[in-house]
This record gives C-alpha cells, structure tokens and sequence, in this order.
C-alpha cells in the first residue's frame, strides 16, 4: 500500500471517531420540539435558533435530540452536528441561526475570502475572479477554452461505479415522489 | 388541391428543365443559367430546411445532439463569466460525484459534465444536455458528500425535464435555440455565435419558472437516495442557504431567481415526510471533508 492510500484511511478513520464521539449540536433554525417523530403529535415546547443541544439519534427526516434533560423530536435539517455555542449570541436572521454559513465555509478550510473581491484557494493569489452578478451573466463572453478543460475532467463510468464502491454508495430503487400544489 | 412549398418548387424547377429544351430550338440552351436555377431552388430549399427546423424546436423536437450543442454554447458563456476552479482534484470529485448521481437518472448516457466555477457568488446552473456548474462560494458551504450530492441531483433534475430549452423556447426564442444548436468551431463562427451565446445565457439572469425549481427539488431527492445519499441533505443545503442575510452580494441572483427557500423548505419536507417516512439515513462517508484536506494541503 503506498503512502497517499495509508493517509488517506488513516484520515477517514480519525475523521469517523471523532464523529462517533461528537454528538453536541446546534439548533439552526426556530422549531417545535415534538413528543414523537411526527406533526401529528403533541409538542413538548419550542426552541430557539442557536440552542445547543444532543442527538441521540435519528429517524427519516427527523432527528431525536436532548436540550436541558428534555428529549423530543425535530426536523433533521433544524439541527446541525456541532457545537457552534462560542456564536450563539449572533444575531438571528428569520429563525434562522445566521452563524451557520460562515461557519461551514470556515469548516471548509479550503478557501479563504480576500476582502470581499473574490475567494482563492488558501495561501494562493485570487484566481481571475470574473463574476456572476445579473448583469456579468447577460454580458458573458464564451469561454471555449474553458469548456475544453471541463471535458476534460469527465468521469468514465467504469471510474464512476469504482470511486461509488469505495465510498460505500450503494444504489437503490427509489420511486419518484408526486407533485406537490406548489409544482402544479 | 394543395401543394407544399417544396412540391410547387419542384414542379417550377421540371417545368424550367422541360421548357429549357422545349424552347431550345428558339433560343441557345444556356447551361449556366441553367445551373444558376438549379442553385437557387436547392439554396431555397435549404432555407425551407432550416426553417422546418425551427418549427421542430418549437414542438419540443430536439435531438440530443442538437441539446448537447446548446448545452455546450450556453455552458461556455458562463465559464465566460466565471472560469473553473483551477483543481484537477476538485474538478475531478465534482465529476465522479455527479456522474453517479446522474447514473440513477432517467437519463444516464448524456454526457455529464460538472465544474467548479471562481465565484463567490452562490449558485448552481445546469444546461442542456448534461452540462453542470456550482460556484465556489456554494461548494465551500456545503459539509459533506450527501449535500454536494442533492445539489448536483438538483441540477440533473433540471436537465432531465430540459427545463432551459422550454424556458428558451418560452421566451419565444425558437431561432436563438436553433441557433445555438450549431456546433460552434471556426474562430469566425464563434464570433457570430456570442451574441447567441448571451441571449441563451439570459435564461441565468432571468430563472427558470418557479414550478421547475419545485420539480427539481422533488426529483433531486430521490435520484440522491437512489445513488445511496441522505436525501435530506438538500434540506440541510437549503437551511444553511436561508440563514445568509438576504441583502447579501453573493445570494442576490439566487434569490431573485427561486422560490423563497422557506416555502421551498416546508414544500419538501411534506413531500418527503410521506415518501421516506422510515428511512434508515445512510452514514457520511466523510470524503468531502478529506478532499477539502487534500486540496488545502497540497498547495
């Protein structure tokens, strides 16, 4: 085995224990904290954006989290895994924990914003940010030779299915869902 | 009785060819102004072609090389707006990402591509025949595999339901859509074509009809669960979104061009509610935050 590989499964192991063991979360939006994992039942009180709390487990789109010794229900996507409590007294923004976008680009590690005028690769110049506002969209001159470049990062099937595999994705038949009166 | 255009020309054309040695004894067979008709009956009959073509557009009748000709024109205008990142490790997980994804599709043989574009802008944009960008300032959001995942099926879902050509062709834009269908090569052409390239491209400025977002939120969903992600990971995407200001630069297109993210929220946690009402969530596999380590590192 060489040396990139050996790094590579020692940081997914290291990565995988310290998600085992970090179970603190944040409340990321305003949301009812429910008896059992569905809107039909009663609600046990209501939670406030950038409350901490624990997830104990979880449950289609619902996740089963302790806040004060008070267990009970809410939607998966109004509590996020992590600690964010050093921000907790940002302000909030429509019932939504408005530390929540720094802090995934922050986890991201990768890039860094360089005074509002682009991002860059950390320790790297800006690369020739050019822009998509509305009006930089209307205006936009064809790029072939960036087009070439895209093609060029094309995934083959058979590296397609591999780099699955190695990810422990498996594929499943899943039906399509019927509209919604949104959609109508 | 009725003829078509092209009957009537035939019929002119064989009566000159007739007529031409009928009346040759009074006047010289003249074999250029022969030739010179035959030209313009085939020149008219391209055109007749081309506008055939047109026609077929507007029905919805467009071959998958002519979308993915579109695709390609329309795609290199935004590449004009904003290029790739430049990380051939980025750019290549992007793509092994979204080909799986789009493997589950009803679609699977398009030719999917996918890139990361130098913005910091947040937004993704697809484009006919299977081509897809996100902006870096979406990417550094997301936290792991399943989110980049719901975005790209997202995405997908709009190319599978070829959301951008009936936009296109709503905006009674028949021509341009023709148009671009044009493989654009010669330096010459490609001039010609930019003024096509940014009519196309408008579409990106304007959004698409609000009832395609809602579909590609709904389809997203269950191609991520089919590829094997946690399908409530747009849902993730979609809060993180929501709590950006919205006076924010970078979310200002974004906004102006979907629905409001909470009516987009609730609207799918209903759906879903029902459709993966037991679901047991796959675990992350962690490799996006291992990407991310590996791109920080390397450089």
């Amino acid at each position: 085995m060489d040396a990139g590989k050996l790094t590579f499964i020692l940081i997914i192991y290291c990565l995988s224990i310290s998600n085992v063991a970090a179970e603190a979360a944040t409340v990321v939006s305003n949301s009812s904290l429910y008896q059992r994992p569905s809107i039909q039942s009663s609600i046990i009180q209501q939670i406030e954006a950038g409350t901490t709390a624990n997830i104990d487990s979880r449950l289609g789109g619902w996740k089963q989290i302790s806040v004060n010794d008070i267990s009970g229900w809410v939607r998966s996507y109004q509590v996020r895994a992590g600690n964010y409590s050093h921000i907790k007294q940002e302000k909030k923004s429509g019932g939504f924990f408005s530390g929540l976008a720094s802090l995934s680009r922050k986890a991201s590690g990768l890039f860094t914003s360089n005074n509002k005028k682009g991002y860059s690769f950390q320790n790297t110049a800006t690369i020739g940010v050019r822009g998509l506002s509305e009006e930089q969209i209307k205006n936009a001159k064809a790029d072939l030779n960036e087009l070439k470049k895209m093609d060029t990062f094309r995934s083959s099937r058979k590296n397609t299915k591999k780099y699955a595999q190695q990810g422990h994705l498996k594929a499943i038949k899943v039906s399509h869902m019927p509209k919604s009166g949104a959609e109508q | 009785m009725k003829f078509s255009i092209i009957t009537q020309l035939n019929l002119i054309v064989t009566i000159c060819f007739v007529m031409a040695f009928v009346i040759q004894p009074a006047y010289s067979f003249d074999l250029n102004n022969f030739k010179s008709s035959i030209d313009k009956y085939k020149q008219k009959k391209k055109d007749i072609e081309k506008h055939k073509k047109s026609v077929d557009l507007a029905t919805g009748n467009v071959s998958k090389k002519d979308e993915i000709n579109i695709g390609r024109n329309v795609i290199s205008g935004l590449l004009g707006a904003a290029p790739l990142v430049e990380h051939k490790k980025l750019q290549q997980y992007v793509n092994k990402i979204g080909s799986w994804v789009a493997m589950q599709s009803e679609r699977p043989k398009l030719p999917w591509s996918f890139g990361v574009i130098n913005s910091p802008n947040v937004n993704a944009f697809a484009a006919p025949g299977g081509y897809i960008v996100l902006t870096l300032g979406l990417y550094q959001l997301l936290e792991n595999e399943s989110q980049l995942a719901a975005i790209l099926a997202h995405e997908i879902s709009h190319v599978i339901k070829k959301h951008h050509l009936d936009a296109i062709r709503d905006t009674s834009q028949t021509e341009i859509l023709g148009a671009l269908a044009v493989k654009a090569s010669s330096k010459k052409h490609r001039e010609k074509m930019q003024k096509l390239v940014n009519s196309g491209v408008q579409i990106y400025a304007r959004g698409l009809d609000k009832k395609y977002e809602y579909g590609a939120d709904r389809r997203g969903v269950v191609l991520a669960a089919r590829a094997g992600y946690d399908p409530f990971a747009l849902l993730d995407v979609l809060t993180t979104l929501s709590s950006i200001n919205s006076q924010d630069d970078s979310m200002s297109v974004f906004l102006n061009t979907h629905p409001p993210l909470s009516v987009r929220i609730e609207t799918l946690q209903i759906q879903m509610d029902n459709h993966f009402p037991q679901m047991k969530i796959p675990a992350d596999n962690q490799r996006l935050s291992v990407i991310n380590q590996q791109i920080a590192t390397s450089r």
